[in-house]
């Protein structure tokens, strides 16, 4: 049965003579907004004509029913820029051969040689579903992709986590696995072999791939009101073709330290494409610590990560978070980096010397330290929330041991790299 | 190196058991206000973005999640 | 209030805080006490134990009781101040058995406002009859307590006295309060959010205090024409109004109305969830 009419204005004047007076402001109540969408233009530039990298990404929540939810995000990447090929200077003009073996360039004398053929854009996209089991349960699947000129992933993974002890603790398990394909310019060379004049391809061969399996095991544990830490185990497992295609090491006189002659013909010096193993093992420890203060918060946190190649990293990270006012915060940012080189690393192979299995003179495979400091700027609004993030990288390697005969000696073989980190972000749901 | 890694295993093993045996560690739940708060979270988009980068020029990378999809950065 | 108060505060200033939290526990307990069952020395209670004795009542009372007529006539009689007796019979406890007819019926001669002499603010009750507010002291704290933090102190609040809202001013980083409506197939899970910058909700449920009638769940919310609760009633509503008084009389209203809870609550054209 239904009243005759509509009782609002009856119930109005009853509340305001219950309450003596009544609000003046309209009720402004709705469903929540259901998207969540998080956007930042990113850039990265490292000083000294090295690589220079613009990056768009786009990442979108959208809450389905009360225990669903997907998850999408878009990146694209433009490289620009050159990065050191690996080969040490010299005190003479060094010509090298392009990766497409269609041209070659030049470095000057007393320069760390770096190549520049790499322009490149990537677009990465990923795609992630989450739904609860039950009430302490939910578990994640997703699907990655992304492609470059020479480059292509194609990945799943799956997540599972549980609550326990009214949700104060909980453990979660991943595992994801990724093929990538590797078309390398002008061909995948064939490994610790010369490097070749313009237009000979003999030593290249075709396309390779790689398979990735990631496995990780962790546990969030609210410790107090204020205070959680989290800490996860990952396993990391790759299989294929691990050497990068483009790098090279230079073959210099065991007393001069002088670049050799490279293969008769060629007009090089002797440079040979480097060769990593074609499986890499890694076992990361991470945890961290997030505290909350009445107004403000911060994270510690440190990783350790041992690998089957003979690296062994430690990574020191720590942000503070200070809400000046609702409407303002700032964040310093510090993250201190420090690895061990590769066994097989070597800044340059000395001639007459036993060759090595593996070799590369990548400097990300050396021994080196970084250090990141940066500040972050957010303004959060009803509509969305602003963000800046300025940051300064600096990283120094050490050349292998030893390396520095000759010529080489007491010069700077692997140059340092400082890199300026600026991101604009907007984060905002409708 | 092999009993580097049984010992780290060991380790990581021995605390994920005694954290998960921290069965009255906690709070009740009216008292989780300050960790739903917004700052309490990482940044997805702010760790992914780093590191993307960390991977391309250092030897380690994830550690928080997965490492992401893979890229040919040089 | 038998259920978790709070009241959450956008301010910098701890002293702001503070006053305004203990001013709420203190108007939410001054007014629990006042119109508690169970205290010998609550208003309520010598109401109930005036046996057909006149009683003038104090203003607040009066107001609270002429607030209880009037949703006693715009209800037609499916609510009604001297219900209360009814809990003698209905436990909403899921073990217990429900109620037998005749122990309704026999109840039900104590039932009806229609036999209540209230003049304001003179009130004469039959002896036997009782009166009982608690179908709307709770949003009435929640609306004091609320006018009040907007008459001393400026800052954006939000008075949530189980599940019973009002806010005070919007928080100003987000725009809105974010209130989870719980579900009532996982007590504890939310079913939904809803964004609220001004204004109050108020929700009435049987997730909680029900009871099993013939295998179907029943709310606790009893239509005093019948002495049975309303059939076909959601199994929650919450409803968006300018007060939490109103916003509860809404929700309690379409519980009422059974089968036809959307209808009504359309036919207001007020913002409200309905969860069947």
């Amino acid at each position: 049965m239904q009243l005759k009419q509509p009782i609002g204005a009856s119930l109005t004047a009853a509340a305001c003579g219950l309450l003596g007076t009544l609000p003046h402001v309209a009720v402004a109540a709705d469903d929540s907004d259901r998207w969540q969408a998080d956007t930042a233009l990113f850039y990265w530039g490292e000083g000294d004509g090295r690589v220079q990298d613009m990056s768009l990404r786009a990442a979108v929540h959208r809450a389905l029913g009360d225990d669903s939810s997907v998850d999408a995000n878009l990146t694209i990447d433009t490289l620009t820029g050159a990065s050191p090929s690996g080969a040490v200077l010299s005190n003479s003009v060094q010509t090298f051969t392009r990766p497409s073996g269609a041209g070659s360039y030049q470095v000057p004398a007393d320069t760390t040689p770096l190549d520049d053929s790499f322009l490149d854009t990537r677009v990465a996209i990923a795609g992630t579903w989450q739904q609860a089991l039950g009430e302490s349960m939910r578990w994640k699947a997703g699907v990655t992709a992304s492609g470059e000129f020479d480059y292509q992933h194609y990945g799943a993974n799956a997540w599972l986590e549980r609550d326990f002890n009214l949700r104060n603790t909980t453990l979660y398990a991943g595992a994801a696995i990724g093929r990538d394909d590797i078309r390398p310019v002008g061909g995948a060379p064939l490994p610790l072999t010369a490097m070749r004049g313009v237009g000979d391809n003999s030593s290249k061969l075709a396309d390779d791939s790689k398979d990735v399996l990631d496995a990780l095991l962790g546990i969030t544990q609210i410790l107090t009101r204020r205070s959680l830490v989290e800490i996860t185990y990952s396993y990391g497992q790759s299989t294929g073709y691990l050497t990068d295609p483009y790098k090279v090491l230079t073959v210099v006189d065991a007393v001069s330290g002088l670049p050799v002659a490279g293969s008769p013909g060629s007009g090089l010096n002797l440079y040979l494409y480097e060769r990593r193993p074609d499986s890499r093992t890694k076992h990361s420890v991470f945890g961290e610590w997030r505290h909350a203060f009445d107004r403000d918060s911060f994270a510690l946190s440190y990783r350790f990560m041992a690998d089957d190649w003979g690296i062994r990293s430690h990574t020191v990270e720590g942000r503070y978070r200070r809400n000046l006012r609702p409407g303002l915060y700032i964040e310093p940012h510090l993250r201190y980096y420090q690895q061990g080189a590769a066994d097989f690393y070597r800044t340059e192979l000395v001639n007459g010397a036993i060759l090595p299995q593996f070799a590369s003179a990548d400097y990300r495979l050396a021994q080196g330290d970084a250090l990141t400091a940066g500040l972050k700027l957010g303004r959060p609004s009803p509509d969305g929330e602003f963000s800046v993030r300025l940051e300064y990288y600096r990283q120094t390697a050490e050349p292998s041991a030893g390396s520095g005969i000759g010529y080489l000696a007491n010069r700077e073989l692997v140059p340092p790299l400082s890199a300026v980190i600026a991101q604009f972000g907007y984060k905002f749901s409708f | 190196m092999t009993k580097r890694y049984r010992l780290l295993r060991l380790l990581t093993l021995a605390t994920l058991l005694a954290a998960s045996g921290c069965a009255s560690v906690g709070v009740k739940p009216w008292e989780r206000d300050l960790h739903a708060r917004s700052d309490m979270q990482p940044s997805e988009l702010d760790v992914a973005i780093d590191d993307h980068i960390y991977f391309s020029k250092e030897a380690s990378s994830g550690g928080r999640g997965f490492a992401g999809g893979g890229c040919g950065c040089n | 209030m038998a259920s978790p108060c709070e009241v959450l505060c956008e301010t910098e200033e701890a002293a702001v805080a503070n006053h305004i939290s203990e001013h709420a526990a203190a108007e939410a307990l001054r007014i629990e006490q006042k119109y508690s069952r169970y205290r010998d020395d609550s208003v309520i209670s010598q109401i109930n134990t005036a046996h057909g004795r006149p009683l003038s009542l104090d203003e607040e009372t009066a107001r609270l009781v002429d607030y209880g007529a009037t949703l006693w006539r715009l209800s037609e009689g499916r609510f009604d101040l001297t219900s209360g007796v009814l809990r003698y019979a209905w436990r909403f406890d899921a073990s217990q058995p429900p109620p037998t007819r005749a122990a309704v019926t026999e109840l039900m001669k104590r039932v009806g406002w229609q036999h209540v002499d209230w003049k304001h603010p003179r009130l004469t009750m039959p002896d036997g009859m009782e009166i009982d507010l608690g179908g709307i002291g709770k949003e009435y704290a929640v609306d004091r307590v609320a006018e009040w933090i907007s008459g001393q102190h400026a800052v954006p609040c939000l008075v949530n006295f189980g599940g019973d809202l009002r806010c005070v001013g919007p928080p100003p980083a987000s725009g809105t309060w974010q209130v989870g409506i719980e579900s009532t197939t996982q007590p504890g899970q939310a079913a939904g959010c809803i964004a609220v910058a001004t204004g109050a909700l108020a929700t009435s449920g049987d997730t909680y205090r029900f009871i099993e009638i013939d295998g179907k769940r029943c709310g606790h919310v009893i239509d005093a024409r019948t002495g049975w609760p309303a059939p076909h009633a959601p199994r929650s509503v919450t409803v968006a109004a300018p007060t939490c008084t109103q916003a509860g009389s809404y929700s309690t209203l379409a519980m009422l109305h059974g089968a036809d809870a959307e209808a009504f609550l359309d036919a207001e054209g007020i913002r409200y969830w309905c969860l069947r």
